[in-house]
């Protein structure tokens, strides 16, 4: 009884109906660009901020797949080997992502308060940090990040492309080196680009967590992305032969666990600040823990955490392509949630003028949600899985050189 | 001297493939009371040979909530009725200060749950199981598969058997003595 799976007359290339999923994502990126752009016109500073709400999800699906690429690359296992190149497409959508970068940069003085001038000289927080937040240095960190990224998303992307036909060792000890480089680089600049583009809309809290938060955000978007793309590859070759329950199961576990992760590194920044209770700290979360915004909140805590958890509890569903996809589904969408939490009740560049001027009092915002908070976003996601499924529809779905490749088809074991 | 009792036999296989397609085999040709035996856990192995789920998950579930609400309900009854602490001027039901040590102590009681709780169900300690009789057996913790077929098995022929495990080209087909 033969056992080895002769990995030479397998055809890994991706099948056409991703040119249908890209399409579709096309027409509704275009279709909701249109009010989108209608919008930046008439209600510039509430489309900047969906737009800030989109592009921060996006971007969490690129550099989350490259995260987990590189982790992979260090690691190996079987999710890894059936997600590569999904994880890949994700990554080499970063150059789109930094021309989607402009328009922020365009409007940036509408959304970021310490750009006012007047805040920057006379608010007392905010004029100890001007060293760090004034615009060339946000304008020149963004580029910093960007290029960062870009050359860590081209060489590992290069190599990999070498890999379809190329065996050789040193490739594999290339990426590896950039990988092991590349995770530390990641550390960082997701750490200092989530405090430039997200955290300083409200100069006056930090938190030294926050970095971590949008790792943690990025990674369980990369997984519950490669869940959802892995399961819609699954009727044809050759992910038909391999997204079986075991497979379907080990990307249950890893949403599961970074879930988990999620919540605690959330946890853990709430009950620090919760526990010092100092005005500077504790402003930030009451504003967004009281009226509709704690609604928001419990939304969060309920939908991010608690139901995916409980849910991923059970064997059955992690091992049920129709049961899985739902959760995952959820997992991307509570995503856009929480940009919307930690963006949205930010004070705007006229809030903070006015609290400028009258001092005292704790800010607490209302929640509007204006209608770019929607359809911007959407626009957003479309276009960028539109580009994604074109990356994802270059190459062969799975690297062939890889020397361990023949396990995935072997009976399930191992993770 | 009477011929020793047969508990059944056992087919060695080299890889996992040929030991769950030999599971299969045995499931779809009507053997039921059979185990397979590998290095490490082998799901698509226990799938074939039909093996129903065990109640362990269920015991950590109940161990963890019950650890959780034990966690909670002491620290509450400890802040609010038995020693109340005016602490920074907080409630004296403060949630979100009892939240660590519930995590903790439902991470705890599930543990010991799932110890107990696999101990209780699948019978271990055994101090005596007869495929340990089989000198080839020892292999099983390192790089060999094997399939028993019980001689309990309402289908099990000596002969018969045999030549069915035989089919499946394993490395030997060897006897077991109870």
């Amino acid at each position: 009884m033969s056992t080895s799976v002769d990995i030479a007359k397998k055809d890994f290339a991706p099948p056409a109906s991703l040119a249908g999923f890209r399409n579709k994502a096309l027409i509704v990126g275009i279709v909701f660009a249109i009010p989108s752009i209608y919008g930046a016109y008439m209600a510039t500073d509430q489309f900047l901020r969906g737009y800030l709400i989109g592009y921060m999800w996006c971007l969490g699906m690129a550099l989350g797949g490259m995260a987990l690429l590189m982790v992979g690359h260090m690691t190996g296992g079987n999710w890894w080997m059936l997600g590569r190149r999904v994880f890949e497409a994700a990554m080499r959508t970063l150059p789109f992502l930094a021309l989607l970068f402009i328009p922020i940069v365009l409007g940036m003085t509408r959304l970021y308060s310490w750009m006012n001038p007047e805040i920057a000289a006379h608010d007392p927080t905010v004029a100890m940090k001007v060293g760090w937040l004034n615009p060339h240095g946000f304008i020149i960190r963004a580029v910093i990040y960007f290029a960062l990224w870009m050359l860590w998303a081209w060489k590992l992307g290069s190599g990999s492309d070498k890999q379809d036909t190329d065996a050789s060792p040193a490739i594999w000890q290339k990426l590896k080196v950039w990988s092991a480089t590349g995770m530390l680089i990641y550390a960082f600049t997701i750490t200092f680009a989530s405090v430039d583009w997200v955290m300083s809309m409200d100069p006056n809290w930090y938190s030294t967590i926050y970095g971590f938060i949008f790792i943690a955000n990025h990674l369980l978007q990369g997984f519950a992305m490669a869940t959802i793309v892995l399961i819609m590859l699954s009727s044809v070759a050759p992910m038909n032969e391999l997204m079986k329950a075991d497979k379907l199961h080990d990307y249950g576990k890893l949403i599961f666990a970074l879930t988990m992760v999620w919540g605690y590194f959330s946890f853990s920044q709430w009950i620090i600040i919760w526990a010092g209770n100092l005005p500077d700290e504790i402003t930030w979360y009451l504003a967004r823990i009281r009226g509709a915004w704690g609604v928001a909140a419990i939304l969060l805590v309920a939908l991010q955490f608690a139901l995916p958890f409980v849910l991923l509890l059970s064997r059955d569903i992690k091992r049920d392509a129709r049961k899985l996809i739902p959760v995952a589904l959820l997992v991307l969408f509570i995503r856009l949630l929480d940009n919307f939490w930690l963006i949205i009740p930010n004070p705007t560049p006229q809030q903070a003028l006015h609290a400028l001027h009258h001092p005292g009092g704790v800010f607490i915002p209302q929640m509007t949600i204006h209608w770019t908070y929607i359809v911007t976003p959407i626009a957003l996601i479309g276009l960028w899985t539109a580009v994604f499924m074109w990356f994802l529809a270059k190459r062969p779905l799975l690297v062939r050189t890889e020397p361990q490749l023949a396990r995935l088809w072997e009976a399930g074991h191992g993770h | 001297m009477t011929e020793a009792p047969l508990y059944g036999l056992m087919a060695e296989f080299d890889n996992p493939t040929d030991l769950v397609q030999a599971c299969k085999a045995s499931y779809a040709a009507g053997y039921r009371r059979m185990d397979a035996y590998s290095p490490y856990p082998l799901e698509e192995a226990a799938d074939a040979i039909g093996f129903h789920k065990t109640r362990v998950p269920l015991v950590v579930l109940c161990g963890g909530i019950l650890g959780g609400t034990f966690a909670y309900l002491l620290q509450y009854w400890i802040n609010v009725f038995s020693y109340p602490l005016n602490i920074g001027g907080r409630p004296l039901h403060s949630w979100p200060a009892f939240i660590v040590p519930t995590f903790e102590l439902t991470i705890l009681f599930a543990g010991i749950a799932a110890v107990v709780g696999m101990l209780g169900l699948n019978g271990l300690p055994q101090p005596y199981h007869p495929v340990f009789n089989n000198p080839r057996f020892s292999a099983a913790t390192k790089d060999r598969f094997f399939l028993c077929i019980e001689a309990a098995d309402p289908q099990f022929d000596r002969i018969q058997t045999q030549r069915f495990m035989e089919s499946f080209n394993p490395r030997d087909v060897s006897e077991v003595a109870d």
